[in-house]
């Protein structure tokens, strides 16, 4: 059986907000419905990404409300992406090459789907081979 | 080009002059005799047969193809020019006399023939209604029905009064600019009824970045009322050139030309005149030649699309409206600058004309105040225009400079409950707005200079005094709000141990300032001990549904392991099917029992974690969020009270 990329395992549903929405609204989102995080996206253009990470250290901390800034203003930029044929073993380089838990899956450029820590942890024990010999370490590419 | 007669054989034709058939011409005819006779007007050799002036109308070229946008014809009004012009005949010579009766210039006649004067101010300014077109106007007042067609030579060229110091013809530029100075690239700019402004500054000091020089060629046969004075305009000029411009690259030559408003085709015209008198490249801004907002802003520079390249024997240099970002402290085209119209002057010829009017100079990123004086000098009295129309509505005024002023409270400032009409806005809203650009257009770029500098310099002795002492201010008050903490949190030694759920102690008010974190933490986690396979972990995570789990030793939280630290092994290669807990779990640090929502959002900022360990219980990231936007802080009333626009998701 063909090892899974990242297209079939990431989420197709994500939430999107263009650069004006207000951050209190952003943030209500991501606290009223569970979601870790929400792209940015300009003329569907994936364009950055708001974290519950983004929240904490960029409004509560520096003692905004969430009320004066904007998405645009906090957004983490560029985004990280991901095609969405990539395998998942790149992608979990790539997370953890950059120590970021979200990527945003593109088609031909084009903004499908999320794939979190979340996706990949999962399959974690299929992907190392769980029933493998213990200290033999599965490197990525191998799966 | 040159059909000015002189010596003998001008002295000949003034002695023909007397026996020959005389037409009376006005004095726009006669200045236009003078620019064929001196090249302004080259290829040209008279006035159009009427062949020439279909062929022009229709084509834009003359029937042997070359490029002529603007037919020139000979139809001089009056009974007896009429019955003149009735008996001429081909190879007939004609004298054309001024009100004076004094022979201005000789014409061969190639023709006469009937003009038809709508036909020319349909085709020309799209319509024959006099009262709707300034060209139209002056088309009907000043031509006859017949028209004569035939090469002219200029006798006696008429006195330029005011402008006598600014003639030159075509030769003369040619001689000053190219033998005197020895510059081989010019750039011409024929400017209009509005002083000149910074949009026009703009243009020509991108010019001089190209080329050797700029021939500025003011256009000073204008006659419509409302204008600033031609010898208003061209001093404002001189002023500008010898006050702002390096010397000897700009040079100023008075143009005489009719002004038509003929939109796209008097953009040509004027490259052609500009080509005539020795340039290489004309300036041309948006709406060239326009009269009101009858033509497209940008049909002056398409139109030069229907010539090839190199035909017309200049090339055009196209410029966008211009405008003035105060951000940028710089005059820009819409094309270069990101700031929206909240922080921009709009610098509109006829906005600063009518500013001037009403006696105040115009906002001085705008409009040079050397040029703004002088200008103010040459205002005419508007009176009321052909429509019957009084003054220019103060609205609009307001409108085409500061289109800021409808919608926020002052530039670059908070936005207006709703937009203000131009057409209610009153005198005291342009009195306003005048000094609002005053007081604050040079304030923006030095106030975002001076938040950057009062944030990062390290070396403050740069700074103004005042600025240092506020910020120190407002440091020894958060200061002071820090040190009251340990009143409400005294330091010791915080004991482990093990704290039930107790829903009922969530709070229902305070702020992030005063309510306890503990209130809501949770003690339901997966726990999991350090020897345990991490992978085991990650099977209590999902059932936990969390993204967690605690590494828990003897009842006491020592630790945190993380899915992300699962999947960041795995990536680097290093998650082992008998990976063990200890080997990608990570402290986690703990905080005070008493500490606040603000003291956490703070810890959890500056060390970069997800959760945090009050009293063995756990409040994480997603907790503190929740906890925080959806209402349950009193803090939060705004929040709740902030309803988001609708289809805001």
């Amino acid at each position: 059986m063909a090892a899974p990329v990242v297209g079939e395992v990431c989420s197709r549903r994500y939430v999107s907000v263009p650069p004006r929405r207000r951050v209190v609204e952003v943030a209500r989102m991501i606290a009223e419905r569970w979601m870790p995080c929400v792209f940015v996206v300009e003329e569907g253009v994936p364009v950055g990404i708001v974290t519950k990470r983004t929240l904490i250290e960029d409004v509560l901390a520096r003692g905004y409300t969430g009320m004066e800034l904007t998405a645009g203003d906090i957004m983490r930029a560029p985004i990280r992406t991901i095609e969405a044929g990539a395998g998942l073993p790149e992608a979990a380089a790539l997370m953890a090459h950059t120590s970021i838990r979200y990527l945003a899956v593109t088609e031909e450029g084009r903004l499908v789907g999320l794939l979190s820590d979340l996706h990949l942890a999962r399959l974690l024990p299929a992907l190392i081979g769980a029933d493998a010999e213990p200290g033999s370490a599965a490197r990525p590419g191998s799966v | 080009m040159d059909r000015v007669l002189v010596g003998e054989a001008r002295a000949a034709a003034l002695e023909r002059c007397p026996g020959l058939p005389a037409l009376m011409i006005d004095s726009e005819a006669e200045i236009t005799c003078e620019m064929i006779a001196t090249g302004v007007f080259s290829p040209l050799t008279g006035f159009l047969t009427k062949e020439e002036n279909e062929s022009v109308l229709q084509t834009g070229r003359l029937p042997d193809g070359t490029p002529w946008p603007i037919p020139l014809s000979l139809a001089p009004a009056g009974r007896r020019n009429a019955e003149v012009l009735r008996g001429l005949r081909e190879g007939d010579e004609v004298a054309l006399i001024d009100r004076r009766g004094e022979c201005v210039a000789l014409q061969r006649v190639n023709q006469v023939y009937t003009l038809d004067r709508e036909a020319r101010a349909r085709s020309l300014f799209g319509t024959g209604e006099p009262a709707a077109h300034p060209g139209v106007e002056s088309m009907y007042r000043r031509f006859g029905s017949l028209a004569l067609a035939g090469p002219l030579e200029l006798l006696r060229r008429p006195g330029w009064g005011a402008f006598e110091a600014y003639r030159m013809t075509p030769r003369e530029t040619y001689e000053y600019l190219y033998d005197r100075q020895g510059y081989s690239r010019v750039a011409g700019f024929v400017t209009g009824a509005n002083p000149p402004h910074m949009g026009h500054e703009h243009m020509h000091r991108v010019a001089l970045e190209l080329v050797d020089a700029v021939l500025l060629l003011p256009q000073v046969e204008m006659e419509r009322p409302e204008y600033i004075e031609a010898t208003h305009r061209i001093l404002a000029l001189e002023t500008l050139r010898d006050v702002y411009y390096p010397p000897n690259r700009v040079v100023l030559a008075a143009l005489r030309t009719n002004y038509l408003f003929a939109g796209p085709r008097e953009a040509v015209l004027h490259a052609l005149i500009m080509r005539n008198y020795g340039c290489t490249h004309a300036l041309i801004g948006r709406d060239h030649a326009g009269v009101g907002d009858r033509y497209d802003m940008y049909a002056g520079q398409r139109i030069f699309t229907e010539y090839e390249p190199g035909e017309l024997g200049i090339e055009p240099l196209f410029f966008s409206e211009i405008f003035l970002c105060t951000p940028r402290r710089a005059t820009a085209p819409e094309r270069t600058c990101p700031h929206d119209a909240r922080y921009r002057l709009m610098i509109s010829g006829t906005g600063i004309r009518e500013v001037l009017r009403r006696g105040y100079l115009p906002p001085k990123e705008i409009c040079r105040p050397e040029v703004g004086h002088v200008a103010l000098r040459g205002v005419v009295p508007k009176g009321v225009d052909a429509a019957g129309r009084g003054v220019y509505p103060v609205g609009q005024t307001i409108h085409s400079l500061f289109p800021h002023y409808e919608v926020a409270v002052r530039l670059g400032g908070h936005l207006r409950p709703g937009v203000v009409p131009w057409q209610a806005l009153t005198d005291r809203d342009l009195e306003a707005a005048l000094l609002d650009s005053r007081t604050h257009a040079d304030e923006v770029y030095a106030g975002v200079f001076a938040e950057f500098a009062a944030a990062v310099e390290t070396d403050r002795r740069l700074a103004e005094r005042w600025r240092v002492e506020a910020r120190e201010i407002l440091a020894d008050q958060r200061h002071a709000e820090t040190e009251k903490l340990p009143e409400r949190a005294p330091e010791g030694e915080i004991e482990a141990g093990w704290v039930e759920p107790s829903p009922g102690r969530r709070a229902g008010e305070g702020s992030m300032r005063t309510i306890r974190a503990i209130d809501f933490t949770t003690a339901d986690y997966p726990r999991v001990a350090s020897d345990d396979p991490a992978l085991e972990a990650l099977a209590l995570m999902a059932a936990g549904e969390r993204d967690y789990a605690m590494v828990v030793e003897q009842g006491d939280i020592v630790g945190v392991v993380e899915q992300a630290a699962l999947v960041f092994a795995y990536g680097r290669g290093e998650l082992r099917p008998d990976t063990r807990v200890a080997e990608v779990a990570r402290d986690l640090p703990w905080i005070d029992p008493e500490a606040t929502f603000d003291d956490v959002v703070r810890f959890m900022a500056a060390l970069g974690v997800f959760q945090v360990c009050i009293e063995n219980r756990v409040l994480d990231d997603f907790m503190l969020l929740r906890a925080i936007w959806t209402a349950q802080l009193a803090t939060a009333r705004e929040f709740r009270e902030y309803e988001p626009p609708v289809g805001s998701v």
